[in-house]
């Protein structure tokens, strides 16, 4: 009795680990749904931020190196694109304008704007061919 | 007169039993080892330019880890008669300690690599490494159940060059 309990445990995570290999290769393969646990496909190319209503629209991404971000604002009031290590910013960027910023190398970048803190935002960059 | 061999029912059950222990202690050890690799995934994430070099050398472990399961077992089943025969039972506890080493530590690379953000589509890196996972899984379990052994060979020798592959079409160039 207890080794067929121990037996049909084992037979079950083993089943359940083949159906998360199963799943994680049809997102990888397909980019139809996220890696198991992932972080999810890569942007890469021009990736557009719009700012509007006091906030950065899908403002956490995560980008292939050599990708360019651009920042619109769309919103009524004047932002600023600060970013938390000094890399790269926009000061003072008026309704309508727009910035953009090329990340060449493979890190997490931090934003905000500084005329309202509470506006955040992330860019992560990660190697142009992923991880596998 | 004859004498009829019967296994002896009590022992049969107890050996079940110890087989049956064996395959929980392999679910509680992957478990151990599953919380290792996420832990080694949040110290090195993929925005940490250092990910793709701790891959590439634990990849490379994971490959003299699958050639030392190649040599041990080439001579256990006699295929190799260049490496000093030894003892096959301490040659058999190298080729399993060094599969369940191989598997952590180059299960921890494809953590990694599953889990970090990807740009989806076929590569040959992607689709070997999953079939070497699945390939891995499969053995361990025909291990386990004590059925289809004649399959092991095989699913060995994949499973090598499946490390090969992998290591060539992506470490190679980090670690060299």
């Amino acid at each position: 009795m207890q080794a067929k309990l121990l037996n049909g445990v084992a037979a079950v995570f083993a089943v359940v680990v083949l159906v998360l290999l199963a799943y994680s290769a049809y997102g990888a393969f397909t980019g139809g749904t996220s890696a198991v646990a992932g972080s999810g496909p890569l942007e890469s190319g021009s990736i557009t931020v719009t700012i509007k209503d006091l906030a950065f629209r899908d403002g956490t991404r995560t980008i292939a190196t050599g990708s360019t971000v651009t920042w619109k604002n769309r919103d009524g009031t004047t932002h600023t694109v600060t970013a938390a290590d000094k890399g790269f910013g926009a000061q003072e960027l008026a309704p309508g304008k727009t910035y953009a910023h090329t990340f060449a190398s493979v890190g997490k970048h931090a934003y905000y704007c500084s005329i309202h803190p509470f506006m955040k935002g992330t860019i992560t960059v990660a190697a142009r061919y992923g991880t596998g | 007169m004859d004498a009829t061999l019967s296994p002896d029912p009590e022992r049969t059950a107890e050996f079940a039993l110890q087989r049956a222990r064996g395959n929980a202690a392999w679910v509680v050890g992957s478990l151990i080892v599953f919380a290792g690799w996420i832990a080694l995934a949040n110290a090195v994430p993929a925005s940490d330019t250092n990910q793709f070099k701790v891959k590439a050398w634990l990849a490379l472990v994971a490959v003299i880890g699958a050639l030392v399961q190649l040599a041990t077992i080439s001579r256990v089943y006699g295929w190799s008669k260049r490496i000093p025969p030894g003892a096959v039972s301490a040659l058999a506890t190298t080729h399993r300690w060094s599969g369940r080493i191989t598997i952590a530590i180059g299960g921890a690379v494809m953590y990694m690599c599953i889990t970090g953000p990807f740009a989806a589509g076929f590569t040959t890196h992607r689709l070997v490494g999953y079939l070497l996972a699945t390939v891995i899984v499969v053995k361990v379990v025909i291990l386990r159940a004590n059925r289809f052994g004649g399959l092991l060979p095989y699913l060995g020798l994949l499973a090598v060059a499946g490390w090969i592959t992998c290591f060539l079409t992506k470490g190679l160039s980090v670690v060299f």
